[in-house]
C-alpha cells in the first residue's frame, strides 16, 4: 500500500513538473505550432485511450 | 499486434510534440540588447520581451539609469534562426513624451540564414543638448530600436550628477 501512494507522489510531481515546464515553454512557440501541438496531444491521448481498451484496461 | 500499433502511434506523437517545441521555439527572429552605461553593462535577451503575450510586448520597458554628461553605449544583435535572409532596416531613436528626439541609427541589414549582425550606436548628452533637450534633476528619455514589426522600448534615466566637494590633497 505504501508503494503505491509512493508511486502516486512520484507520477504527480512528474506530471506536474512536466506541465510547468510545459506551460512555460508554450509561450515561445508561434500560433500554428500551438495549433499542431493541441491536435498531435489530443491525437497522442486518443491513441493511449484505444491502447489501454485493447489490453482490457 | 493492433494494439502495440496504438502505442506506437502515441509514441510518435509524443516525439513531434517534443520536436515541435524544440523547432518552433527555436527557430525565429531573435535580439539581444546590450547597454553600458558607466561602467556597467546589461544585456537585454530576447526571453525578457518574450516572457509576454506580443499584444503586451509593445508596452513592455527596460529601465536603464545613467549619469549627465556620460555617454550610453548600444549594442544591438539580431540573430536570425531562420532558413532564409531576413532583410530589414534597424532603426533607433530617442523620444520624450511621444515626441522623436533624436535620430540614433539607421541601417539597413540583410543577414544570412543562422546567421547573427551586431549594430552600435551610442546616445551622447551632448547630442540631446544640441537639440535642445536638458535635464533638471532627473529626466527619462526612451530609446525606441525596431526592425520589422519588432520595437524595443529602453527607458534611460538620466540623473544631474550631485556636485561632489573636491577632496583637499594631503
Amino acid at each position: 500500500m505504501r508503494t503505491y501512494i509512493l508511486y502516486g507522489f512520484g507520477i504527480l510531481l512528474c506530471l506536474s513538473g512536466v506541465g510547468y515546464l510545459a506551460a512555460e515553454y508554450v509561450k515561445y512557440l508561434s500560433e500554428p505550432g500551438k495549433l499542431a501541438c493541441l491536435m498531435l496531444m489530443v491525437g497522442m491521448f486518443a491513441l493511449l485511450g484505444r491502447y489501454f481498451k485493447e489490453i482490457g484496461w | 499486434m493492433r494494439r502495440n500499433l496504438f502505442l506506437y502511434l502515441a509514441i510518435a506523437c509524443f516525439a513531434a510534440l517534443i520536436a515541435i517545441f524544440i523547432v518552433d521555439g527555436y527557430l525565429g527572429i531573435y535580439d539581444t540588447t546590450y547597454v553600458t552605461a558607466g561602467e556597467r553593462e546589461q544585456t537585454i535577451e530576447a526571453d525578457y520581451w518574450l516572457r509576454y503575450p506580443p499584444s503586451e510586448t509593445a508596452k513592455m520597458t527596460y529601465q536603464v539609469s545613467a549619469e549627465w554628461g556620460q555617454k550610453v553605449f548600444f549594442r544591438y544583435e539580431i540573430d536570425n534562426r531562420r532558413f532564409s535572409t531576413y532583410s530589414t532596416l534597424v532603426q533607433a531613436s530617442v523620444w520624450q513624451e511621444n515626441e522623436k528626439v533624436l535620430d540614433l541609427f539607421s541601417e539597413e541589414e540583410s543577414i544570412g540564414p543562422f546567421d547573427k549582425a551586431m549594430v552600435e550606436w551610442t546616445l551622447s548628452t551632448q547630442d540631446l543638448e544640441k537639440a535642445g533637450f536638458g535635464v533638471d534633476e532627473r529626466t527619462q528619455y526612451t530609446v525606441k530600436i525596431s526592425h520589422g514589426e519588432v520595437e524595443r522600448r529602453i527607458v534611460v534615466d538620466l540623473r544631474y550628477p550631485r556636485e561632489v566637494e573636491p577632496t583637499p590633497p594631503r
